[in-house]
């Protein structure tokens, strides 16, 4: 039938570069004269200008000195923290999964609070992952994810980290399980009991780790930077635990089901809520409540989709107010606007939120998207700002992983990804600030 | 009138006081090589015609002991500190993006400093901007001239500049509507290059400036908003590349300064306030340079040549402190090229494609291979012709004539001790 015809484009032929006259005789030794003379006096000037150049040894212990001081995150890490504190080895000062530290390139320890926060986060993060997950085992005790993160803590070698790492994650535990009695208040009387029970026991075996921790070196900026970053993963695996405890012990299966989920809804709610303070400017409860429809958009999103997934308003509601009755005294003014928020949204939200049911899991999963649409119409200032805060570099790829399955168009995760993944990291973060920005 | 007798003499005089400075200059640059403790003088051997030494200068070294000693500066300056090597294990570095989506071999790209967008230019005559995290497609730009060679992302992310055998620079504004036929309309041309237009990119934080380098062998600093060209480095007379200009890479420490590399073999430094003539000349690869870029420090930079080799030299003296050459073949083939690098945020590492398809990943201070990218599971199957590095240094993207783009990152674990 009809013949395809291959139609080939002639490359465009462009004027040829100038060239030099083609003189000969007296014209070409002429030029050739201007040429070696101008050539002459560039030598002349380049053997000048060596007087007083440095050696090339110089050259080279700059070059040296230069490579260990940026974090890179495509090393390899090492994360032997004895050679943080004096090692020799310039190479290996990065200690947090996926991410890179600055290498310490000095003897002595004078930037300690940035060394150990990545640091204690690694050995916070490498054992509270499987302790998180393991908290679902109703062969498992409640004291599983504090217990695991505090033996974790005492794997760190050097003394100082060590006894920081614990002390914080101690003081973190006391402030979870205090902070989740109010969430959880409607919870079944056993629940709460066992999670008191949890309380107490780390508070014993916190007293001699703080005292130990207070008599350190350690630098308040370090003790405080640890906490953040003990906080993080500790905090979510204890909710995380919290909600799943809560399902175990209910008698009546229904209302177990619908338990956690309030626990985890009360917890997506204030998250979200915080999305909405790191969106919204920092004001008042009142001008918050009252600003609440001129939010940018990413609060109303945010409200919105809590509002969606809160299957208990009234849980929601009285978390919001204790919240807001602890955060009022507060003397920061960011964390009021956590407060105020769910207050408003919850009771915009509550025909809409009394219709339906949704499982936890879900609830969790909405809150990713939550924060990561928040995050993305910020610009990824909170998450920039968590990393700095965590003197940790992970970059936009991070631990390479899977992350390019679990993302949809916006860059949202859209499923469930594994605990060690970046957007796990973010998410960890994104608890982490809830937790940092009520008080204890 | 001088006779061409005259002539001959003053050339001969000529030729040998430049034979005689360059010779002084040879020995002032070897005293300052204390890396080892030792510096000694060797007979020069100077070859032939001086007008030739832009080349030969490496040639006339290159079976000699100081030779031997000037190639590695920094490898041995690093070992005797007692420098640890880097180990990566084989799947460290993973390519965790394929971009797909040219017809045409890819044959540049470039990152915008925020906003991990990429745009990569093809044979197939388009521009495509992606979203490296996502691997979606923002934009697709079909050129008027399909010969592109170029391109490069504004410090905004608003626009695009490419170029090619045009012997034009376009400028694309990413926000303009398409016209009824689905194409971008071209915001402005930049006309003026006598040759093609072999490399572009604009000057760090300002969205109105553009170098382009030229196969009429000169360089051009660009007012995008006007289209006028500001400042023309190099051409006949001036001290400018004596052949096609291949590469440019400005210094992000120091806006005001740049380099060139050219396939007359050298590289120059430039002074964007003055073009008269070029601050430096670096000598020493023996063949086209096609590729440059300043380490991160801002005082170095890298260049890569067609004689297989990288090299490192500090641009304040001049001094080239390290090679970096590869085994050559057991079946003596010829030793593939060098077409492009890029430097770790660190400087620590060294990433060159070459012309087999391989992207060797260079320790930089001990100047030894730690890795292969060529040889990793799902790497390219053609020639790497273009190399970026993400501006948090978290990813390198490779572009390929396999018409492919990829993205590697770092997925390897830690052993916490």
């Amino acid at each position: 039938m009809g013949k395809e015809v291959a139609v080939v484009l002639e490359p465009p032929r462009p004027k040829s570069p100038p060239r030099y006259p083609d003189l000969c005789g007296r014209r070409r030794l002429q030029l050739e004269l201007q040429i070696l003379n101008r050539e002459f006096d560039f030598l002349k000037d380049e053997l000048q200008s060596l007087e007083g150049v440095p050696p090339v040894s110089r050259s080279c212990k700059e070059v040296n000195e230069f490579v260990g001081t940026k974090q890179d995150p495509l090393l390899p890490i090492r994360t032997d923290l004895a050679i943080f504190f004096g090692g020799s080895d310039q190479n290996c000062a990065y200690a947090c999964h996926g991410s890179a530290a600055p290498a310490i390139a000095c003897p002595t320890a004078k930037d300690l609070a940035a060394w150990i926060a990545p640091a204690a986060h690694a050995q916070i993060c490498h054992a509270a992952s499987p302790a998180a997950n393991h908290a679902t085992s109703p062969a498992l005790g409640p004291t599983a994810v504090h217990a695991v993160t505090h033996h974790a803590a005492s794997q760190i070698v050097h003394p100082v980290v060590r006894a920081a790492a614990r002390a914080a994650i101690c003081r973190v535990a006391i402030r979870t399980v205090a902070r989740a009695a109010p969430a959880i208040h409607h919870v079944h009387p056993a629940a709460r009991a066992a999670i008191c029970r949890v309380a107490t026991r780390t508070v014993a075996r916190a007293a001699p780790a703080i005292h130990h921790a207070v008599n350190q070196t350690a630098t308040r900026a370090a003790d405080q930077t640890v906490a953040r970053a003990a906080d993080q993963t500790v905090a979510r695996a204890a909710v995380c635990h919290a909600a799943n405890r809560t399902a175990a012990h209910g008698g009546n299966r229904a209302a177990a089901a619908s338990r956690p989920s309030r626990a985890a809804n009360s917890s997506v709610a204030q998250t979200a809520a915080l999305a909405a303070s790191h969106a919204a400017p920092a004001a008042t409860p009142a001008a918050v409540a009252s600003n609440a429809a001129h939010a940018p958009p990413t609060a109303a999103t945010a409200s919105q989709a809590a509002a969606v997934s809160a299957r208990n308003v009234a849980a929601a509601r009285h978390a919001a107010r204790a919240q807001a009755a602890s955060v009022a005294s507060s003397p920061s003014s960011a964390p009021t606007c956590s407060g105020a928020a769910p207050a408003s949204s919850a009771s915009s939200a509550s025909p809409r939120a009394a219709r339906g049911r949704r499982p936890a899991a879900s609830a969790s999963r909405r809150a990713v998207r939550v924060k990561t649409a928040a995050a993305a119409a910020g610009g990824h200032a909170a998450v920039f700002r968590s990393r700095l805060a965590l003197g940790a570099r992970a970059g936009a790829f991070g631990p390479a992983g899977s992350v390019q399955k679990g993302v949809d168009v916006l860059g949202a995760a859209i499923r469930a990804v594994p605990l060690d993944a970046r957007v796990e990291v973010e998410l960890d973060v994104f608890f982490g600030c809830y937790f940092l920005c009520a008080p204890f | 009138m001088a006779s061409v007798a005259e002539l001959k003499e003053k050339h001969a005089a000529a030729t040998a006081s430049v034979n005689s400075l360059r010779e002084r200059l040879r020995q002032r640059r070897e005293t300052l090589l204390d890396t080892d403790g030792e510096a000694s003088l060797s007979s020069p051997l100077l070859v032939g015609d001086p007008l030739s030494w832009g080349s030969g200068n490496s040639r006339a070294f290159a079976d000699c002991s100081v030779c031997v000693r000037l190639r590695g500066a920094v490898a041995r300056y690093s070992k005797s500190q007692g420098r640890a090597p880097v180990s990566f294990n084989p799947t460290d570095l993973v390519c965790c993006r394929t971009l797909q989506g040219h017809s045409g071999k890819v044959y540049s790209l470039d990152w915008t400093p925020e906003k991990n967008w990429i745009v990569s230019a093809s044979q197939d005559g388009r521009l495509i901007v992606w979203n490296a995290l996502t691997s979606q497609k923002t934009h697709a730009i079909k050129l008027h001239c399909p010969w592109v060679m170029t391109c490069a992302l504004a410090p905004n992310g608003q626009s695009v500049a490419c170029g090619g055998l045009d012997s034009a620079c376009s400028i694309f504004n990413l926000n303009s509507q398409a016209d009824r036929d689905g194409n971008m309309p071209v915001s402005r041309i930049l006309t003026g290059h006598k040759g093609y237009v072999s490399s572009c990119q604009y000057v760090p934080d300002q969205e109105t400036r553009l170098i382009t380098s030229s196969g009429d062998q000169t360089c051009v600093l660009w007012d995008v908003t006007t289209g006028q060209r500001i400042s023309i480095f190099g051409g006949e007379f001036p001290s400018g590349h004596t052949a096609d200009v291949q590469s440019v890479s400005i210094n992000s420490s120091n806006t005001n300064m740049f380099v060139s590399g050219s396939c007359d073999t050298t590289v120059r430094l430039w002074d964007i306030r003055i073009a008269s003539r070029a601050v430096r000349t670096y000598h020493g690869h023996e063949g086209d340079v096609n590729s440059v870029k300043f380490f991160p420090d801002g005082h170095r930079f890298g260049t890569g040549s067609d004689d297989g080799t990288c090299r490192l030299f500090d641009m304040r003296t001049g001094h080239q402190l390290q090679v970096y050459s590869r085994e050559p073949d057991r079946n003596d083939n010829e030793l593939p090229t060098v077409t492009s690098i890029a430097f770790s945020i660190s400087g620590r590492l060294l990433f060159a494609g070459y012309s087999n398809g391989d992207c060797y990943v260079w320790d930089t201070l001990l100047a030894e291979v730690v890795l292969n990218l060529g040889n990793l599971q799902n790497s390219h199957d053609g020639r790497i012709s273009c190399l970026g590095m993400s501006s948090d240094g978290s990813a390198l993207c490779t572009g390929s004539w396999d018409k492919n783009l990829k993205i590697w990152a770092f997925s390897g674990t830690r052993k916490i001790v």
